[in-house]
């Protein structure tokens, strides 16, 4: 029944798009204004470029391994114990990661749009939805995504379009006034958000129709994605400035909210959050069916869709606990970037190293005979 | 078994769709909420007095017609915070407040002395209130005062400041509109003060409040803009004239049209209508020390000619351009000097200028940005064309018989 959920090219490109814009729209603009202010547009450019790099790096890791998953590769790699406790590791970031975009969901609708609706209750309905479409496949779900993908283009386009008279080109005055630390702190949330939490397409690349992803066809996505990226940020600077941006819970938000078009054509916000909601979406069921699926791998069970009613009850409440308050939740992010970084260092890179030593030692004796 | 399976799933899916009835969590229907479309906040003692101008809808509908009574009502609640306050309305209001449609914000000149700070955070960070509204301080008044004066043209006192200030900023350089995002962010920005427009109350504000102010054709009491009030940090410390404001105004390319008057040579009176002005600040170093260049480009129109003038020859535009240039360096020149003087710190945002163009000569001088200021070296160009003198080709006034 798994051997039948595959899906296209095509489709894989979509949903990478999807996953690299994903949460960022939520909190990326205030993370990297954080640390460098109006200088943020070039912390972003210079994370882009790290981060297709880093991202390069995982796609070559899962190519070495040609239809081998995450989990099989920790397996195949440093055997079934050592390499279930690695993948473990794993599973529990890539949890981590579904719960807190509910989290994010959750914390956004009670803040701006629905202020006495318990936090509970968007939690249960979001994580419902993520779990439903994560029971229907990974086939299902990468429709949905080409279905929606027209709209969210268009959606993240007539932003732009109306955002541009709002925005005022001083405010990215003085260029470059940070040092070159500053930039490299703000651009490195850029490499840890979208880029290293791609880690979970090593669970995916192995359901392709065809034979295998280009790179060529990879890059694609990653550069639009990472297009996406940089013009959120630069444009934050610009509409709100380095301090609202810094300040406001929900910059994206704010930014919509100053769209006004001849006092006509305004307050369309909440028709735009329609579009973080949408790619937040689909993160959250590309993390949650990666870890379903790894899951299932890991303790060799037959079908994962027994699973996931157990771990939507366990995610909607993991969710919720994740954070007593959004305070917290927030402060979580540097932290959170490191846990993203080390993720690809020792899951991929660490077991790649291994990997290599492993041949060498079994290679000696061959080359010498 | 398959028809309990069956009506099972019916149950199920009836009950899903019961979901879809119940509408929003927290719905609030119309007749629920009272309309706050003017707040005003005063300091009284250690507390917050906000009164809230609430709309009474009956009343400023087109088809009913008026009753007699008042379109609107005010509400006020004292306490130590603005939003208890706020919530303490509902003691005297039979309706919650609905904040989402706030057009003005009134500030009391006593508030405002004692600093503005603590009083704004609300707005920003109640996810109802909407930004678009302007901030104004009362000036010789409470701020209650201002929302109580009845006013005719648009039934609603908080719309007629509203729009009032609206339209006198775009077509009239002393007055400037002020938002709460702008205020914010001058207030944090380093090396600019911020400034608001202030309003007062003319003629007699008892009988303002009443509803026979309107049945005058010239009503007993009006609200009036006068001045900008000059903040430092957050605390109001005096006031900018009428001309003194048109200067700053230019200078902080506020201005979108105006209309100000020129000397004859031959005594009288020229007025050239402003159609379009644009103002570029440039922060140089030079020598070491900062220099300031105000470059003021303005396309102007003859609108009114009071005095003799030749206005067939083409000199006499010449000289027009060339006196009326000289009166924007003036109008400029004396409002910096004026707050150089008077005030010693930067309303004009000199400093964020120097940052945005010397990041690291600002770092240098912005401990002692309030000496530098009072010494600072600033420069007007001025480049004013007139294109237009209207319909008329030379005044009649020059071939009035003797």
């Amino acid at each position: 029944m798994q051997a039948e959920q595959r899906v296209s090219v095509r489709q894989m490109k979509v949903l990478l798009i999807f996953f690299i814009v994903g949460d960022l729209m939520w909190y990326l603009p205030s993370y990297t204004a954080g640390v460098a202010d109006q200088d943020a547009w070039m912390a972003a450019l210079l994370g882009v470029g790290l981060g297709i790099g880093v991202s390069s790096f995982i796609y070559w890791f899962g190519s070495r391994f040609p239809g081998m998953t995450i989990i099989d590769i920790h397996r195949h790699v440093l055997g079934k114990f050592a390499g279930g406790i690695l993948s473990l590791l794993f599973l529990i970031h890539l949890m981590s990661n579904g719960s807190a975009q509910i989290r994010v969901i959750g914390d956004f609708m009670t803040t701006q749009m629905m202020t006495e609706t318990p936090l509970r209750v968007v939690l249960f309905l979001f994580a419902a939805v993520v779990l439903i479409s994560v029971r229907m496949g990974l086939t299902v779900i990468a429709r949905t995504g080409q279905v929606f993908f027209m709209m969210f283009m268009l959606l993240f386009t007539i932003l732009i379009l109306l955002l541009i008279p709002e925005s005022e080109p001083s405010k990215i005055l003085p260029i470059a006034s940070h040092s070159a630390a500053d930039i490299i702190r703000g651009g490195l949330f850029v490499v840890a958000f979208p880029y290293c939490q791609m880690t979970v397409f090593l669970m995916l690349f192995p359901l392709l129709e065809e034979e295998r992803l280009s790179l060529k066809q990879y890059m694609i996505p990653l550069i639009i994605g990472g297009a996406v990226i940089i013009i959120v940020v630069t444009l934050s600077i610009l509409v709100l400035g380095a301090y609202m941006t810094q300040h406001q819970l929900y910059s994206t938000y704010t930014m919509a909210k100053k769209i006004s078009i001849g006092n006509f054509l305004q307050r369309l916000e909440a028709i735009l959050v329609i579009n973080y909601l949408l790619s937040t979406y689909f993160k959250c069921v590309i993390t949650l069916y990666a870890f379903c699926r790894g899951l299932t791998q890991l303790f060799g069970l037959r079908d994962y869709r027994v699973l996931t009613l157990p771990i939507f009850l366990f995610i909607f409440g993991y969710s919720y606990v994740i954070s007593t308050n959004v305070v917290f939740f927030n402060s979580l992010g540097p932290a959170w970037a490191l846990w993203e970084m080390s993720n690809v260092i020792f899951l991929l890179g660490f077991v790649y190293v291994v990997h290599l030593l492993k041949g060498l030692i079994k290679g000696k004796p061959l080359h010498s005979s | 078994m398959a028809f309990l399976r069956k009506s099972l799933h019916i149950c199920l899916a009836l009950g899903l769709a019961s979901l879809l009835l119940s509408g929003c969590w927290n719905r609030r229907e119309l007749d629920d909420l009272a309309i706050q479309l003017g707040t005003s906040i005063d300091k009284i003692g250690n507390q917050y007095r906000v009164a809230v101008q609430v709309v009474i809808p009956g009343e400023v509908s087109v088809r009913t017609s008026s009753s007699g009574i008042s379109p609107v009502t005010l509400y006020h609640a004292t306490a130590p915070t603005v939003f208890e306050a706020f919530r303490k309305l509902t003691e005297t209001s039979s309706r919650k407040i609905y904040s989402a449609h706030i057009r003005v914000l009134v500030l009391g000149e006593s508030l405002a002395k004692e600093g503005i700070g603590e009083v704004l955070d609300m707005f920003s960070r109640n996810p109802e209130a909407r930004t678009d509204f302007y901030l104004m301080v009362a000036r010789n008044t409470t701020a209650m005062q201002v929302l109580k004066t009845i006013t005719s043209l648009e039934k609603i006192p908080a719309e007629n400041l509203f729009y009032a200030l609206d339209t006198s900023a775009k077509t009239w350089a002393p007055t400037t509109t002020v938002s709460i995002e702008k205020l914010i962010e001058q207030l944090v920005t380093e090396g600019l003060s911020p400034v608001l427009t202030g309003v007062k109350v003319v003629g007699n504000a008892e009988r303002g409040e009443e509803l026979t102010n309107i049945q005058e054709i010239d009503p007993a009491a009006r609200t009036r803009f006068v001045g900008l009030a000059v903040f430092r940090k957050d605390k109001l410390v005096g006031w900018l004239n009428e001309e003194q404001s048109r200067g700053y105004n230019y200078i902080m390319n506020n201005v979108k049209s105006s209309a100000g008057h020129l000397k004859c040579p031959k005594g009288g009176l020229i007025t050239l209508e402003t159609i379009r002005n644009t103002t570029h600040i440039k922060a140089d170093i030079k020598g070491g020390k900062p220099v300031i260049t105000v470059k003021l480009k303005n396309v102007s129109s003859v609108s009114d000619v009071e005095c003799r003038i030749d206005l067939t020859k083409p000199e006499t535009i010449k000289r027009l351009e060339k006196a009326a240039e000289e009166r924007f360096v003036e109008l400029m020149s004396s409002a910096v000097k004026h707050v150089k003087e008077t005030y010693g710190f930067d309303i004009f945002g000199f400093g964020h200028q120097l940052f945005q163009a010397h990041p690291r000569a600002w770092e240098q001088r912005k401990d002692k940005w309030d000496e530098q200021f009072e010494q600072l070296e600033v420069k007007y160009e001025v480049d004013v064309q007139i294109h237009k003198i209207g319909t008329t080709r030379d005044s009649f006034l020059n071939y009035i018989k003797e």
